[in-house]
């Protein structure tokens, strides 16, 4: 009897959670499920019922997208930008982390300084002077300038996850790697490298999914169509000239699947990762 | 097997106010069994940390066999250690672990006859 009740009472208890738990899947889903409607229905039918379902699916949109409204070039200057910044900020930021956490220089503390205060400063900050030292290298409205800008703008993010990780990996470890003759690169590559890979995939993913939605930058750096990365051709539909919001939302959906991809796949590790630190 | 003089070894850490080892002189003879006594933080471990080469020697001398070692790198003073915390490779499996050592030397001395 004793223990039916109790078994009542952490039912009940539970109900708030659970109202909390379904008020905020619907308040992050909701959007989220409007966008994938919408991504299906033609602008005119948007206009008509803003909340409608979409029937009958236009999947042809999403051909129309990437054919004829420039998406598949979006995309891949995207994919190119992020993936090529994603690999450049990684392996430059691990080997900083790595030099930072285990080794003590002269002015070490300053470089850790210096790096980390790229931390609190806000992009908008920066988008003057890179503006111009773009240009005076000639580097503006160019993919390989904004690829530059990114690796720059987050290293320090990279440098401030991955130290952390690398920082509580056993000394011993390196001294044993030390004795059994590996090269410094080698304890980097061979053995921080490996035993961090949590940290490393972290790392991967957040920035590749702040990079794939970055905006600001992108949208002050590149000027021609033809270079456009994802978010700003989605912003070309709802621009001034034209409001198109059903191509929008077919582009928006096409942003996002990556993402959902990489997080499906990642976020076990992501989230070990980022957790590994308290297990320890 | 081979022969470790310890010779006036002394440590000091920069920013330290008194030395972690200072003075200490022994001899280890070859097949001896020497064990080193003391409470934590006297500089047992800072001892063979300067034995084996990862610590560097502020005075005095580590020779093996009569030869000089303090400006040997580890890696080419053949001295095995075992760590307090083991430190084995997580990412290796048991083979790969036991091999490394003998690994880094085969591919060393291929180095050096290619070099040469």
């Amino acid at each position: 009897m004793a223990t039916q009740a109790r078994f009542g009472f952490e039912q009940v208890r539970r109900v708030p959670l659970v109202l909390f738990v379904l008020l905020y899947t619907l308040v992050t889903g909701g959007p989220f499920l409007w966008v994938a409607a919408m991504s299906l229905r033609t602008t005119a039918e948007i206009f008509k019922a803003p909340y409608g379902l979409p029937a009958p699916a236009h999947w042809e949109k999403f051909v129309d997208a990437w054919t004829k409204s420039n998406y598949g070039t979006y995309f891949w200057n995207s994919t190119f930008v992020v993936v090529i910044a994603v690999a450049l900020v990684t392996v430059i930021g691990a080997m900083a982390a790595h030099c930072l956490a285990r080794y003590n220089f002269r002015g070490g503390r300053l470089v850790h300084f210096l790096i980390l205060s790229g931390l609190v400063l806000p992009p908008q900050l920066l988008i003057l002077a890179l503006f111009q030292i773009l240009l005076d290298i000639n580097l503006y409205n160019t993919l390989t300038g904004l690829v530059l800008v990114y690796v720059a703008t987050h290293i320090a993010m990279t440098v401030y996850i991955l130290e952390g990780f690398f920082a509580q990996i056993p000394q011993d470890l390196f001294d044993a790697a030390r004795m059994d003759g590996y090269s410094d690169f080698e304890i980097f590559w061979r053995v921080t490298m490996p035993i961090g890979a949590p940290a490393v995939f972290t790392a991967v993913t957040l920035n590749f999914i702040i990079l794939w939605n970055e905006f600001l930058f992108a949208v002050v750096l590149l000027t021609d169509d033809e270079k456009r990365t994802l978010p700003l051709g989605i912003m070309h539909f709802t621009g001034s000239h034209q409001l198109d919001v059903g191509m929008a939302a077919t582009g928006l959906m096409i942003a996002i699947l990556p993402i959902i991809v990489i997080y499906a796949f990642f976020s076990e590790t992501m989230i070990k990762g980022m957790t590994a630190g308290a297990v320890r | 097997m081979a022969v470790i003089t310890v010779d006036k070894l002394c440590k000091r850490y920069t920013g330290g106010a008194a030395p972690a080892v200072s003075d200490v002189s022994f001899t280890v003879a070859d097949r001896e069994f020497m064990v080193l006594l003391g409470p934590s933080g006297c500089g047992k471990s800072t001892v063979l940390r300067m034995i084996a080469g990862l610590e560097p020697i502020t005075s005095g001398t580590v020779s093996i066999d009569g030869r000089i070692m303090n400006q040997v790198p580890a890696k080419l003073r053949d001295i095995a250690m075992v760590f307090q915390s083991y430190a084995l490779y997580p990412h290796m499996t048991v083979y790969e672990n036991l091999a490394l050592p003998g690994a880094c030397t085969l591919r060393r001395e291929s180095w050096d006859s290619r070099s040469s």
